[in-house]
């Protein structure tokens, strides 16, 4: 940009050898800059790829025959596509049971959430009480303490109240590690709408419910997606906790699952062609619905997270 | 980019499992072509090459998290300030010495202390990898360590004192940080 300011008025005078030079210092600079460029752009091509290859090859990889994934060239591409693997991913092994397990837990999981993490979030940013900042940091300690280390107390307790291998126990442990995170997104959220807004229409006549009703609570709403969306991927995606607290083989999630079907495998030659199905079953719904939020979603995760 | 952080911890690993494949793996096939000795190599055996690929899958799958974060807050950076300081003479590398990178800080910061939370607290990768037959023992990290001390030796007390040991990293790591937040706060 300097560049162009410089070199526009030396051409106009046309003069002096030190403006000549400036003129061709300005266009060396330009061509620099243009190098400087396609090396930018290089470099991002590059790391996309990089990104997006495994992804690719996921999905490549589960439409091939299996007998031609074992040969030794790899196939780039999916010659003679087959949706055998899925078919076999499918059938039998327990896929159905875990879907249906997945997606109760992370249902009722998303709900609990939402509606403590946004009471939290209002208490915390809305009210003065005693203890409010110890409260805080105690949401951001509990976070780093180690999921490992409360297996134990996790399995008792379950196991105590006979909820181990059930939606509701799950879901409790769920909400509980997810909680903290959201509490503290939707937290800028509420700290970003003035308080004024809600006192204006009090003063003009409503309730302080109403209030709330309609003004605060339609500003939050995106704020409301993007924790949303995060539970949401969070209690999909969970592994740790799913582990210990559902033993069960028929009462396993979609990961559980998929680490069960890679290992029944994995002595005799692993079926890759399968295991890609069937990551591609798990990863897919996700993709899906998150290449729809994604712009919400990152715009709200930085300004909700960010605003003090 | 996206597509890689929603993708399912549990599906991105077993991906990198089948890409590192000993046998039929791609990226040994893709070494192999360019005339290196990879042919067979087991990158999972080794304790040093077991870390590599998970460093290399950690890192592939946070990348997209802080990249995101980064651009939105980039985004809030207003052209007018940048254009206000090219006219004062500033260079590219200063404009984002002075002004991009002090805008974005905040962002920068918290996406830091979720990152050495989060990457403390790596477990489930090390464990999916451990399943295709790496040396446990040797491969272990502190959140292993304590899922092996609980849940294999049912030493409670041991892994206890464990995940408080790694509680009081996590603190003293992300302290600087957490101060801020709260300072900001209080304004």
């Amino acid at each position: 940009m300097s560049a162009t300011h410089a070199s526009a008025p030396a051409h106009a005078r046309g003069g002096s050898p030190a403006k000549v030079s400036q003129a061709r210092l300005a266009t060396t600079a330009r061509r620099k800059f243009r190098v400087s460029k396609l090396v930018g752009n290089l470099t991002a091509i590059v790391v996309a790829l990089l990104w997006v290859f495994p992804v690719y090859w996921m999905i490549n990889s589960s439409f091939t025959p299996n007998a031609r994934l074992s040969s030794r060239t790899p196939s780039f591409f999916p010659t003679n596509a087959t949706t055998a693997n899925y078919e076999n991913a499918t059938d039998g092994t327990g896929f159905w049971s875990a879907l249906q397990m997945s997606l109760l837990i992370t249902i009722v999981t998303l709900i609990a959430v939402i509606l403590f993490a946004f009471l939290a979030a209002l208490a915390i940013s809305r009210f003065k009480f005693r203890g409010r900042k110890s409260f805080i940091v105690a949401v951001l300690f509990i976070q780093m303490l180690p999921a490992e280390g409360l297996f134990i107390a996790q399995y008792k307790m379950l196991s105590a109240t006979n909820l181990l291998n059930s939606v509701v126990g799950v879901s409790i442990l769920y909400t509980a590690a997810i909680v903290p995170f959201t509490i503290w997104m939707l937290r800028g959220f509420v700290a970003g709408i003035p308080a004024e807004l809600e006192e204006a229409a009090m003063v003009d006549g409503l309730s302080r419910t109403k209030a709330f009703l309609k003004i605060t609570f339609p500003l939050l709403a995106p704020g409301l997606v993007a924790a949303g969306v995060y539970a949401f991927l969070q209690a999909w995606n969970e592994f740790t906790i799913a582990l210990v607290a559902l033993p069960a083989a028929d009462k396993q999630t979609l990961p559980l699952w998929l680490r069960g079907f890679l290992n029944a495998s994995v002595n005799q030659g692993v079926n890759w062609a399968q295991v890609m199905a069937a990551s591609t079953l798990i990863a897919l719904p996700v993709m899906i619905f998150f290449l729809f939020v994604q712009n919400k979603m990152t715009g709200g995760l930085v300004s909700g997270a960010v605003k003090g | 980019m996206l597509l890689a952080w929603a993708m399912p911890m549990v599906a991105a690993v077993t991906v990198w499992k089948w890409l590192f494949d000993w046998r039929q793996g791609v990226i040994n096939w893709i070494l192999v072509q360019l005339g290196l000795d990879f042919d067979g190599h087991n990158w999972l055996a080794e304790p040093l090459s077991f870390f590599f690929v998970a460093t290399v899958i950690i890192t592939w799958m946070s990348v997209p998290f802080v990249a995101l974060s980064v651009y939105a807050a980039l985004t809030q950076v207003s052209d007018e300030v940048l254009e206000a300081a090219a006219l004062d003479g500033a260079s590219g590398t200063k404009r984002f010495m002075y002004i991009i990178f002090p805008m974005v800080r905040p962002v920068i910061s918290i996406v830091l202390l979720l990152q050495i939370i989060w990457d403390l607290r790596v477990f489930a990768q090390i464990r999916l990898l451990q399943d295709a037959g790496a040396p446990v023992s040797e491969t272990n990290l502190l959140g292993n360590f304590i899922y092996e001390l609980g849940i294999g030796r049912q030493d409670f007390a041991g892994a206890a004192a464990v995940s408080l040991f790694v509680l009081a990293l996590t603190i003293l790591l992300s302290w600087p940080y957490v101060r801020n937040l709260l300072k900001e706060d209080e304004s």
